[in-house]
């Protein structure tokens, strides 16, 4: 309560400075509704989320395991009025796959091996985002697209020998999902999400075309101006 | 303001730059799942046409460019191995100078890859020429050298040989990996190969 008071002593103070300055009347009732600064100006967001992979597609034959080694972290430039933000994000994804041992055949070819199928991708992208709901709203749901460049690697160990690519691809991602404040004024927040992830990528002797994946995440977000 | 922009940014690199690191996915592998068996056929061959096979008593040894033949206690052992695997599988070894119809030789090959990469790591100790007011980091090189020694059993039809001509392979197998060359592990290695090759038999 003494804290507040000290806030209207503090308002009152300006208000009568702007006033004096500026030469501008501004009503004493509104003096108070001014919007917060999340209203007003281009604000910043950064959250770090991580969580489960989810192989798809022909990724998904090849790769026949989920990942708990998958992080994204992104910083948004969060605009006041249109309910939209914009940002770039990194990720690390990384599978491991160990078959046990068995025999392989091929045209006249077999081939005896465990095999440690891995697939890792560091995707650095430029994401758009739309919220449902006003900037300071408590609870905002968001969809999201993003595209970019993703530094990835297909890696087969047949025993220790490796075989599979690797390489600079194309990335583009769709998501949905939300953020919760902690408190209606605060900075802190909880964020949960998916995003389906598509990189093209050919890797015949695996009959991998695209590695895609579907991403969980859940994390922290801290919003600041 | 602008300060605060560059200093997330470079928060955002140096991120990607601690996540770039894949982990090692072979640090759990066991000597022996590293193990690998590789065995090619001639499609067209019938191993049903072969009745006698004759095998050096040496193991050669192919290393890089330079060949060689080498009769440790171990050479032995694998050639053995190899006549018993053959042996039960419906085949009479015989003398070379008896006209088998198989020739059975027995390689270690050892190769040596080596190569330079380049490291392009911003935490040089020493600046580089510095251009146009932009840092330029130049990168550090590693020299790197790995040498894998495996066995290499061919199987060559003499049967079917034509003078003046090299007698063809129809069947070879690579046995790759760690503990290979271990004398507990040597007899199940070699019958690995034989195991994963059903079709090499008489009957």
């Amino acid at each position: 309560m003494k804290n507040n008071k000290w806030k209207w002593t503090l308002g009152l103070l300006l208000g009568f400075s702007t006033s004096v300055l500026a030469q501008q009347v501004i009503d004493r009732s509104k003096l108070f509704k001014r919007e917060s600064p999340y209203e007003r100006y281009t604000t910043y967001r950064v959250s770090v989320t991580g969580g489960l992979g989810l192989p798809a597609g022909t990724f998904g034959d090849y790769m026949d395991k989920t990942s708990l080694r998958n992080y994204t972290l992104g910083l948004d430039f969060v605009f006041p009025k249109n309910n939209m933000s914009l940002g770039v994000s990194v990720g690390s994804q990384y599978f491991k796959n160990r078959l046990p041992r068995q025999v392989y055949n091929f045209d006249g070819q077999d081939i005896s091996a465990v095999q440690t199928r891995t697939f890792s991708a560091y995707p650095l992208v430029v994401t758009g985002s739309y919220h449902i709901g006003k900037v300071n709203s408590l609870v905002r749901p968001y969809i999201q697209v993003g595209v970019g460049g993703a530094y990835a690697e297909v890696a087969n160990y047949w025993g220790a020998i490796a075989t599979g690519d690797n390489g600079f691809k194309f990335v583009a991602q769709a998501g949905a999902g939300v953020r919760v404040l902690f408190k209606k004024t605060g900075n802190l927040g909880l964020e949960l999400g998916a995003t389906y992830q598509h990189i093209p990528f050919t890797v015949e002797s695996e009959g991998i075309k695209d590695a895609s994946t579907l991403n969980v995440r859940a994390g922290l977000f801290y919003r600041w101006w | 303001m602008k300060v605060k922009h560059a200093s997330l940014l470079s928060v955002l690199l140096l991120a990607a730059m601690s996540w770039s690191c894949a982990p090692d996915a072979l640090q759990d592998l066991t000597p022996e799942d590293s193990q690998v068996f590789i065995t090619n056929y001639q499609k067209s061959a019938n191993f049903r046409n072969y009745q006698t096979f004759s095998l050096a008593d040496s193991v050669y040894l192919l290393q890089n460019q330079r060949t060689g033949v080498s009769t440790l206690p171990l050479d032995f052992r694998i050639l053995g191995r190899v006549a018993d695997n053959l042996t039960k599988r419906g085949y009479k070894r015989i003398l070379r100078s008896e006209k088998p119809d198989l020739g059975v030789n027995v390689i270690r090959i050892s190769e040596t890859q080596s190569g330079v990469v380049a490291n392009y790591n911003p935490w040089n100790s020493y600046w580089g020429y510095g251009g146009g007011g932009g840092f330029y980091y130049p990168p550090t090189y590693s020299y790197y050298e790995s040498t894998e020694t495996y066995w290499y059993i061919e199987i060559v039809d003499l049967k079917n040989a034509v003078s003046g001509q090299q007698p063809s392979i129809i069947w070879n197998a690579q046995i790759r990996g760690s503990g290979i060359f271990d004398e507990s592990t040597l007899a199940s290695v070699v019958e690995n190969v034989f195991t994963q090759s059903t079709y090499l038999k008489k009957n």
